[in-house]
């Protein structure tokens, strides 16, 4: 009784003609596989062409995603969350918190100046007397005779 | 999956905007374009490639982690694109039938329509030849097409395509080789 593997058939051949042209058969398959390639012609054109082919396809670029596909993604999953993710930002995400205290010191001085310098601002300091009013001789006497 | 997609899947798990935008950026080609050369027609793809970002905001917190992160995005991409093409199947043979009753004749173009340019430069040609692949490609069945797109299209490996498509090697393979099969008999005249 031999113990040898029954030799692969035609059919058997063509099925792994793929692995062969992607390079991926073990070394004793691809020679066995090779060899009955130089005996068979039908398997020599089927080998050829598939070559043909797979080198066609691996010419397909990567095609690009569209510009506006973050934002419209984004966009998609807002309507659909009902505005709970990716909603509209508030101030203090948009602008850093650091930039948004000095603003907010800024204006605050400013603010401080401004009453400060203004004749009716409660922060100025009473440092005058009120001045009496101007009384006239000649002044018309307002008072009637009696 | 490495410690920089493993902190990238944490943030996704937390909701995370900002690590959201970031996932998109890295990965909206890869998405757009398998979906593409999956379905043939821009404005499916890139629809379906939305549905496929929002679907991985969504269901982030069904990621174990057991494989890449790439490999279960390709996954969902995938499951995405098979069941589209369905559903296209289904409504095309709808409006066909609706058309049928309405005119005699007509139907959609197929790889016979794509005729040669008459004064082809390589350009030209190079377009020509992508058109005639895009239909071919197309005119596969949909389990044929993933994993010609996978390999030869996208260049991943059997062991990456075994693990997106969740099939055993052998089938992946004689699928494959029946699919390139197929395809080397649509394009022999063009080539």
């Amino acid at each position: 009784m031999s113990s040898a593997t029954p030799t692969p058939s035609h059919d058997e051949y063509e099925a792994r003609l793929s692995e062969l042209v992607d390079g991926t058969l073990p070394p004793d398959e691809q020679r066995a596989l090779e060899q009955h390639i130089e005996g068979c012609e039908t398997c020599q054109q089927d080998v050829a062409e598939l070559r043909k082919t797979v080198s066609a396809l691996s010419g397909l670029h990567r095609v690009p995603a569209p510009q506006n596909f973050d934002q419209e993604v984004a966009d998609a999953i807002r309507r659909r969350s009902q505005g709970r993710f990716f909603g509209r930002r508030t101030l203090g995400d948009r602008v850093p918190f650091e930039l948004l205290a000095l603003l907010a010191l800024v204006l605050g001085l400013a603010l401080y100046f401004f009453l400060r310098g203004s004749d009716t601002g409660s922060l100025r300091p009473f440092d005058r007397e009120p001045e009496a009013p101007a009384i006239h001789e000649d002044a018309p006497n307002v008072v009637p005779r009696p | 999956m490495s410690l920089r997609e493993g902190r990238l899947v944490r943030r996704l798990k937390d909701r995370d905007e900002k690590a959201f935008r970031e996932m998109v950026e890295e990965y909206r080609d890869r998405v757009f374009s398998l979906t593409y050369r999956m379905l043939g027609n821009r404005e499916e793809a890139e629809d379906l490639a939305q549905e496929v970002f929002i679907t991985l905001f969504k269901s982030i917190d069904s990621f174990r982690g057991d494989s890449k992160f790439s490999t279960w995005l390709y996954r969902v991409t995938a499951n995405h694109c098979k069941n589209r093409i369905k559903y296209l199947a289904r409504r095309h043979d709808r409006d066909r039938a609706e058309l049928t009753e309405r005119v005699v004749g007509g139907g959609g173009a197929t790889l016979a329509d794509v005729r040669p340019a008459p004064r082809p430069d390589a350009q030209l040609e190079g377009a020509q030849m992508e058109q005639i692949l895009q239909f071919a490609i197309a005119e596969l069945d949909e389990e044929q097409r993933i994993l010609v797109v996978l390999r030869d299209v996208e260049d991943l490996s059997y062991e990456e395509i075994c693990a997106i498509t969740e099939l055993p090697d052998g089938t992946v393979k004689s699928r494959l080789h029946r699919a390139r099969m197929a395809l080397r008999k649509k394009l022999l005249k063009h080539m």
